[in-house]
């Protein structure tokens, strides 16, 4: 054994050398397989899309007497709605199960095609299965626009 | 890992340790092979690297003329790791290739393609043939120009066919020019045709070497 050396002589390396090499050999597989994992985790994580943006700017100019506007924000469909000088956001899920209000601009109502629920220009409920008034949205009327953060 | 007390739960049941010292730990292969012989498994590992980066592609990937190139953009730039992803997916396909190439040169060389092995060299062509194609229909998904007139100039080759050269032309382009039709025919080929072919041909590929065992070299 003394002669060929310890790597070339027979038997097995002692135990703490071996100890050492598994370790190295745990550590080399688990740095490959995170080198492997971590993109993957990352690539299916939610992207960020540029509709879902933190804040939602609408001019006012777009807006126009008893007409509705719609959109998105924060993951949520939101209805801007102008009557007079006031200026109402509202999220557009009905209260009742969630499904997605219109603006009806003749009744002067938003309606849920679901179940029949409407409720008045201030989102309380008019008629329906509702007893909940709509989400009112915070936001804020900045230089001529409408900002919701 | 081996010893410990899941493997030693999972033997008990499926009594693996058999399995895992025939294929695997005392599984006798000629001494003379080198690492020549690893190419057609090498070829194998690309294909499932190109079936999974494929998957996750296609979480995103619209086959739609008007939303192809931007949501092959938008995996590039708003996913995350979409830039090397994507990057896998392209380069492993030109891989591929290359390592199909060397492992049927290697046959070739060694006249491993000879009785009793004749069906192996014949699926392994039908493989190529079947690999070519995945790159040829996939070049065109992004739909760059590069991809365009990629899809023109390869798809114009049936035409020199007699007779009936044109129709084929048209038949493969689902029209008489590339378009929406083209690109939804070559993406259905590229997702699901040509992969389920090649995982048919790779499974005759790999039983009948399998039968026959590893060529010796001489």
């Amino acid at each position: 054994m003394n002669e060929s050396g310890p790597i070339a002589g027979g038997g097995p390396p002692p135990p703490g050398r071996r100890g050492f090499f598994h370790a190295c050999i745990a550590l080399l597989g688990a740095i490959s397989s995170a080198a492997v994992i971590y993109p993957i985790v990352a690539f299916l994580r939610l992207p960020r899309r540029a509709s879902a943006g933190d804040t939602l700017e609408v001019a006012e100019s777009e807006l126009r007497e008893g007409e509705a506007l719609y959109r998105e924000h924060a993951g949520e469909q939101v209805i801007l709605i102008k009557l007079g000088e006031e200026i109402e956001v509202f999220n557009a899920s009905c209260t009742h199960l969630g499904c997605l209000v219109t603006w009806d601009p003749v009744a002067r109502l938003f309606r849920c095609p679901c179940h029949g629920a409407a409720f008045d220009a201030e989102g309380k409920p008019a008629h329906g299965p509702v007893n909940i008034p709509l989400h009112r949205m915070e936001f804020e009327r900045k230089g001529g626009k409408v900002v919701l953060s | 890992m081996i010893g410990g007390p899941v493997y030693r739960f999972l033997d008990e049941r499926f009594r693996l340790t058999p399995l895992l010292e025939k294929n695997l730990t005392r599984k006798l292969v000629p001494r003379t092979l080198g690492w020549a012989a690893c190419l057609g498994g090498l070829s194998l590992v690309m294909f499932l690297i190109q079936v999974f980066t494929g998957f996750l592609l296609l979480m995103y990937y619209q086959p739609n003329p008007l939303r192809a190139w931007d949501s092959v953009m938008f995996i590039k730039s708003n996913v995350a790791m979409g830039w090397i992803i994507q990057r896998i997916h392209g380069v492993g396909a030109n891989l591929m290739i290359v390592l199909v190439l060397m492992h049927m040169a290697r046959i070739a060389y060694h006249k491993i393609y000879r009785k009793p092995r004749e069906f192996h060299w014949v699926s392994g062509v039908l493989l190529f043939a079947t690999t070519t194609f995945m790159a040829f229909t996939g070049y065109l998904l992004p739909w760059t120009q590069l991809s365009y007139w990629g899809a023109k100039v390869g798809t114009e080759i049936p035409g020199a066919v007699p007779v009936i050269g044109e129709a084929i032309v048209h038949w493969v382009r689902r029209g008489p020019t590339i378009g929406p039709d083209t690109l939804g025919f070559f993406f259905s080929l590229h997702i699901w045709i040509l992969p389920a072919c090649m995982s048919g041909l790779m499974g005759l590929h790999f039983a009948m070497i399998r039968r026959t065992g590893i060529s010796k070299p001489l």
